[in-house]
């Protein structure tokens, strides 16, 4: 008995003689002076001018499409190949947050890290090999990033009340844009989603009190030579929840709205720089849901993707004079999460319960193509393509 | 050095055992009354014995943990969720019993153990495989069931535990017989919970910002107040039980989320009514009992989740339940009819809105049967349980609930097997969401299990040694799943879209000589797959869920002087699962060593314990996460949890002194 206890003891003092060391582990636990870190405002630096900053041009024909796939815990990015039908997918070719928003800037991916991210990823989009990474303030859940240059980019921060510009040559913060005047009751604005012309950043402004608008919408133009706001531009209707998008051709813009998600209330609006105010083209009801996403197939028609009020999702034909087509996808039926159109071509993301796959809608036959592309994970629902050179 | 010196100081007494020591047979756990009654209990390692963990310094978590088939997950620190899986179900298909009444889990669906009051009770049981019909169908995944016990007998008992993270805890409990049977108790405890942490970042591939930090709003306020006694009255017996519990607790964010404000308030009031009499024909019990949680969310700057809140939340409970008994032979009928409405109220207090109200009201009927018949029992319930949902467009339900129960009980050895069906009705949370990203589905049904157990119990004296061996094997399907459908923005919405299979094996194996020495082991070995019909997650493990566990323990006690010296070695073993229903986080194998030394004289009037937890302490694991089939991985360093964000603390030292008894004290209580 004795023999054996002290053997147990002996047993026990090796291994607490052999335990680990916690603070040996240690991993620059007291570095501070993080190069990368640009909530230290002390690390502004103003001084672009030396690197080699490119004007982004679109993308006019796109050889790849990236798609970002998450179940809301992991995330991660797939790639079809454009370049020969059928189109093949390879999945899985990086993997990022589960709630990334992916963005291509001349010669990059961005995948903007939304909630519990609080950063940006870029990643080479040839070889998926991820190459820095930015953080933002602790929580500001950032929401959408949009590059002027190769260089010069603004990131509308979701719980914070103004714009970070940022260097992403330099991974450093080069300003801020102050959008405190247009927060309400909370004293958050929600800045979200982002775009540009010439001379104006456009940024959405949702002004939520639990998950509800208190008041209309609001655009507001950032003018990009001063970084200063230049104006704003007043919605019908509340809560932009959605991308914005250039009506192709045209010095317009289409915004969606959400308003309390209750497909009350909800709309498609569009609006130019001059204007005070957005036009209301077609309201929720009329559309029988939530616009989440469109394309134009036209210059003034396209798909919308509607979400219904029990959350089903449908997609239909569309018109900026005010009216809504027949249904290519009826509520209920599938789960169109997004879309996007390359040429002719209408990429559809099925995330019905039994599969996630993208299908083909070819705009020409009017007919879904044979291909069915399987992917890993569920496509994200917060625009998920992304057209590659 | 400390270990060092108990542990030499434990060789020179080894020696010195002592020889006389009683016999101390396993309690048996009687379910009921003291006639000949069925039981549906197998080994006593299905029962906690309030008394001891809190003597001992010990948590109900760490007790709990240590009972095969039993994993308790933590969000870390004292005071924060503590959630219970049995047999790898979910937290929230477990059932808390306070004498035969259920404990409302409040807005959500899973109880937080941290709240559950110990001083005042005489033990807990745990209920694995089928449930007597007097606690109903509910609880697929199994049933606690606190004991009161106004002992009858004045005595008194007090313990003072303070240790790692600023905590402290003070307990106090009086049993008295005059004018009648009566207990009363108290625990309090407060923790800072901000130990050491190690964070990523939030960043996968930047190791730049990896830091250790010190954990912050991670505080917890916890008051458990439990009053209880029994009362002869019009031949009967009466008893009266009120509970109140208090949890002030900071909410930590998760991840590389910093908040510092969030903060979680609940509080619970129960009273119950009881009433046992024996009639000629039958024997009776009834009770009355009303229950109100307050739960008050603060997050006033939108630290978590999307929005800010500063919402009150109140559920009222109230109900009657009775139980007929009749005893013919060696059968035995009982029938259990129980009316009971839930309200539940919301009071958003940023937004001038009115009260939302919902209310729902169930009425069941549960019967069963109970056969003895020489070494054998046969026991068969069935329940029906109607559920009428006002206030709002949600659809009431009919459920039914059943089981049946073989048992074959030699001296030494015991054999049972069962299969029951057994729901779970869907929470407010699930149904009505909250004022952050939770979206609630009016529309929810309840779960379904039909599982099923066969098990084995052997015990034999090798004297002065004891062996107990026992397996069980057990296997369970759920149906209509409730699961919170994620999006983007942490948004998620309920919906019934989950099936799981489960099977598993547990075992316990106890060693004993008298009260000198005794070691335990326990194992579990889980299969769990989730059978939905989602692509990605169709044939994978269920997220949570470790493949194996595994507990050993060993004690020996020693005589130093007049006092008892007991030191205690135990090791506590995960391994397998992952951390989501993709497959693609597994979760790092755990391994938890824990050192106490208790130190108690031969008349116990106290008990001084010292607690090592956790003593290796790591702090940081490596984690990888991978793509389809393997085809793209990252490995990096993550915090050690339980669940993704939230880390768990390293090494703690705790310092317990219990007094009981003692003569002078004892003349004033009584």
């Amino acid at each position: 008995m004795n023999t054996k206890i002290s053997v147990y003891f002996l047993i026990l003092f090796i291994f607490i003689a052999g335990c680990e060391e916690e603070n040996n582990n240690s991993n620059n636990v007291n570095n501070v002076n993080n190069t990368n870190n640009i909530n230290n405002v002390n690390n502004t630096n103003n001084n672009i001018n030396n690197q080699q900053c490119e004007k982004i041009e679109p993308i006019s024909d796109p050889t790849r499409l990236a798609v970002v796939l998450t179940d809301y815990t992991n995330g991660a990015v797939s790639e079809i190949d454009l370049t020969a039908e059928p189109y093949t997918i390879s999945n899985d070719v990086v993997l990022i947050h589960s709630d990334a928003v992916p963005r291509y800037f001349g010669d990059k991916f961005y995948a903007l890290n939304r909630y519990l991210g609080d950063s940006l990823t870029l990643i080479d989009d040839e070889t998926w090999e991820v190459l820095d990474e930015i953080l933002f303030v602790s929580g500001s859940n950032p929401q959408d990033i949009h590059m002027v240059d190769t260089c010069k980019g603004y990131v509308s921060l979701y719980a914070e009340n103004y714009l970070q510009i940022i260097d992403v040559q330099g991974a450093t913060s080069i300003g801020t844009v102050d959008l405190s005047a247009w927060g309400d009751e909370d004293g958050s604005c929600e800045p979200a989603y982002l775009t540009s012309d010439a001379s104006y950043l456009y940024v959405a402004i949702q002004n939520l009190v639990d998950f509800a608008p208190t008041r209309n919408g609001r655009i507001l133009k950032v003018d990009l030579a001063t970084d200063e706001v230049a104006g704003e531009i007043v919605l019908n209707t509340g809560n932009p929840f959605y991308p914005l998008i250039k009506v192709p051709q045209t010095d317009m813009f289409v915004v969606l709205t959400a308003a309390d998600f209750s497909t009350q209330g909800a709309a498609i609006e569009t609006f130019q720089a001059d204007d005070a105010t957005a036009t209301l083209v077609i309201s929720s009801e009329e559309l029988g849901g939530i616009p989440k996403q469109i394309v134009f197939t036209e210059s003034e028609c396209g798909y919308v993707l509607l979400s219904t009020a029990s959350y089903e999702t449908g997609i239909r034909e569309f018109c900026l004079d005010g009216t809504a087509g027949s249904w290519l996808m009826e509520p209920g039926v599938q789960e169109p999460a997004a879309i996007t159109l390359i040429d002719d071509e209408l990429f559809i993301a099925d995330n019905s319960s039994q599969t996630s796959q993208i299908i083909i809608y070819d705009l020409v036959t009017r007919e879904f193509t044979q291909t069915v592309l399987n992917t890993s994970l569920p496509v994200s629902t917060t625009k998920p393509f992304v057209k590659l050179p | 050095m400390f270990y060092l010196i108990c542990m030499l100081s434990c060789f020179t007494l080894a020696n010195s055992a002592e020889k006389n020591e009683e016999e101390n047979e396993e309690e048996i756990v009687v379910v009921g009354r003291k006639k000949k009654t069925a039981k549906l209990q197998v080994g006593s390692d299905n029962v906690v014995k309030t008394s001891e963990v809190i003597e001992s310094g010990k948590t109900l978590s760490e007790e709990l943990s240590s009972k095969p088939g039993i994993t308790v997950r933590e969000t870390g620190g004292i005071g924060q969720m503590s959630l219970i899986q049995i047999r790898g179900s979910n937290p929230s298909q477990a059932v808390i019993f306070l004498d035969g009444i259920p404990l409302s889990a409040g807005q959500g669906s899973s109880f937080n153990l941290s709240n559950l009051p110990l001083a005042g009770f005489s033990q807990i049981e745990i209920y694995k495989g089928a449930v007597p019909i007097e606690y109903g169908g509910s609880g697929p995944g199994g049933v606690l069931n606190l004991v009161p016990a106004p002992s009858g007998k004045n005595t008194w008992f007090t313990s003072y535990k303070l240790g790692s993270w600023s905590t402290n805890r003070i307990s106090a409990n009086v049993n008295s017989k005059s004018p009648f049977p009566w207990t009363a108790s108290l625990d309090w405890v407060t923790s800072a919970g901000d130990y050491r942490y190690f964070t990523n970042g939030g960043t996968l591939y930047t190791q730049e910002d990896d830091k250790y930090a010190n954990r912050i709003n991670n505080y917890s306020r916890i008051l458990r107040a439990f009053l209880s006694g029994k009362y002869s009255l019009v031949g009967g017996e009466i008893k009266v039980h009120g509970l109140y519990t208090f949890n002030l607790r900071g909410i930590p964010g998760p991840e590389a989320v910093v908040t510092e404000n969030a903060s979680y308030q609940s509080s619970r009031y129960l009273a119950i009514i009881r009433y046992n009499r024996t009639f000629r024909l039958f024997d009776f019990s009834g009770w009355f009992y009303n229950e109100l949680l307050r739960d008050y969310y603060r997050d006033l700057f939108g630290e978590i989740g999307l929005g800010r809140q500063n919402d009150r939340k109140l559920v009222n409970k109230s109900g009657i339940k009775f139980k007929f008994r009749k005893s013919y032979k060696q059968h035995q009928f009982t029938l259990v009819p129980h009316f009971y409405s839930d309200l539940f109220l919301v009071e958003k207090m940023l937004m001038d809105l009115p009260l939302k109200k919902q209310r729902r009201y169930f009425a069941s009927l549960g019967g069963q049967y109970d056969f003895s018949w020489r070494k054998f029992q046969f026991l068969a319930g069935y329940g029906f349980l109607k559920s009428t949902y006002q206030d709002w467009g949600g659809k009431g339900e009919k459920i039914h609930s059943w089981f049946f129960k073989l048992k074959y009980n030699l001296e030494n050895f015991k054999f049972s097997t069962s299969v029951a069906k057994q729901y779970r009705l869907p929470s407010f949370l699930e149904l009505f969401g909250d004022s952050g990203g939770i979206k609630g589905n009016s529309e929810l049904s309840s779960e379904n299990s039909l599982k099923g157990e066969i098990s084995l119990s052997w015990k034999q004296k090798f004297l002065p040694w004891r062996l107990q061996i026992q397996g069980s094997l057990f296997k369970s399907r759920i149906e209509n799943l409730i699961q919170f459908v994620p999006n983007s923005q942490f948004v998620a919405i309920a919906d019934n879209i989950g099936k799981a299979g489960i099977w598993g094996v547990e075992s316990y194996i106890k060693l004993a000589r008298k009260k000198h020495f005794e070691t335990r082991l326990g194992l579990t070995w889980l299969d769990h797959v989730n059978l939905s019909d989602i692509s990605y997650q169709k044939g994978n493990k269920l997220p949570g869920r470790s493949d194996l566990s595994l507990y050993w323990k060993i004690k020996s006690r020693f005589k130093l002087g007049s006092f008892y010296l007991i030191p205690a070695y135990s090791l506590y073993y995960l391994q397998g699962g992952y951390f989501d229903s993709s497959e693609r986080r597994p979760m790092p194998s755990k391994l938890i060593h824990r050192f106490s030394l208790n130190l108690q004289p031969f008349h116990r009037t106290f008990n001084l314990s010292f607690h090592f937890n956790n003593f290796i302490g790591k702090l940081k694991t490596t984690v990888t996460q991978t793509g389809q089939a393997n085809s793209t991985s990252i490995a990096y360093p993550q915090s050690v949890s339980n669940y993704l964000g939230y880390p768990l603390p390293g090494r703690s030292f705790f310092i317990n002194l219990a007094v009981k008894n003692f003569t002078i004290f004892s003349k004033l209580a009584n």
